[in-house]
């Protein structure tokens, strides 16, 4: 129960400084007594629900943000060029994907991020960690795109068992 | 005109663009799921190529507020792609019309 106890104030600490961050840069640093009321409220809803977080490797941030922020520029273009008429749609489907991730705020970050890749649409995630998806183009690779990103999200979680580096 | 507010404005016209293609996606792509993508993705690079575009004709403070505004718009954008995705799922007609891999 003490170590519980530490565990969520050490993640209440983190949490509510984060908080307070946004907070001021979003109000340019007014309306304080609202989130002074704010906070214990979403601490109580954590204190509930919690998730927990895997500890951060900060080191491989970098890589998994240039990664990302690639495919988000190719996943906008690819939509854009799409809807513009110059690439077909005709091959769109529900395919499904098996994440090799450990912890459950890895996989429900990997779902979510999913949704910006070129291509990808997360439908849901099954507790064993498959997804299911909608994609524009099942003939396109977009297994290998979803694996390279996992990977890098597991080498950013610390989490072994995500197989080898596409 | 400094080189800097020349990007700026091609940036901020390349964000146009990508909102113009997003809306236009969901005009034209034949079902709800598609039309997740064109809204999800091409939305979310237009505002942050709208954000870099503004944020090199403001102070960094203000730069810091947009970048901020861009992540939790795209945070919120991609977690609700994912809670329509699975309601449209939930609706029979939609899935019907899809074969399932």
């Amino acid at each position: 129960m003490t170590i519980t106890l530490w565990l969520f104030l050490r993640r209440s600490l983190w949490f509510g400084l984060v908080a307070a961050a946004c907070w001021a840069v979003l109000t340019a640093n007014s309306g304080w007594g609202f989130f002074t009321l704010l906070l214990p409220l979403l601490l109580l809803w954590q204190w509930h629900y919690p998730l927990p977080m895997p500890a951060l490797r900060w080191r491989y941030l970098p890589a998994c943000l240039l990664l990302f922020g690639r495919q988000l520029l190719l996943g906008g273009f690819d939509v854009a060029v799409r809807a513009l008429g110059w690439r077909p749609l005709d091959s769109s489907n529900f395919c499904h994907y098996q994440s090799q991730l450990t912890s459950p705020a890895s996989r429900l970050l990997l779902a979510s991020l999913i949704s910006l890749l070129p291509g990808t649409c997360t439908i849901s995630l099954q507790p064993d960690g498959m997804l299911r998806l909608h994609v524009l183009d099942q003939t396109a690779n977009w297994q290998q795109e979803i694996a390279a990103l996992e990977w890098q999200l597991a080498r950013l979680f610390g989490q072994s068992g995500s197989g080898e580096q596409p | 005109m400094t080189i800097m507010l020349m990007i700026s404005w091609l940036l901020l016209a390349l964000g146009l663009m990508f909102f113009l293609a997003g809306s236009i996606g969901l005009l034209r792509f034949p079902d709800s799921f598609s039309r997740l993508h064109a809204v999800t993705k091409a939305d979310t690079l237009g505002l942050g190529l709208l954000v870099l575009g503004l944020s090199l004709q403001s102070s960094w403070r203000e730069g810091l507020l947009m970048a901020l505004i861009w992540l939790i718009v795209m945070a919120s954008g991609a977690v609700s792609c994912q809670l329509l995705a699975r309601f449209s799922d939930e609706q029979p007609s939609e899935s019907a019309t899809q074969q399932e891999d």
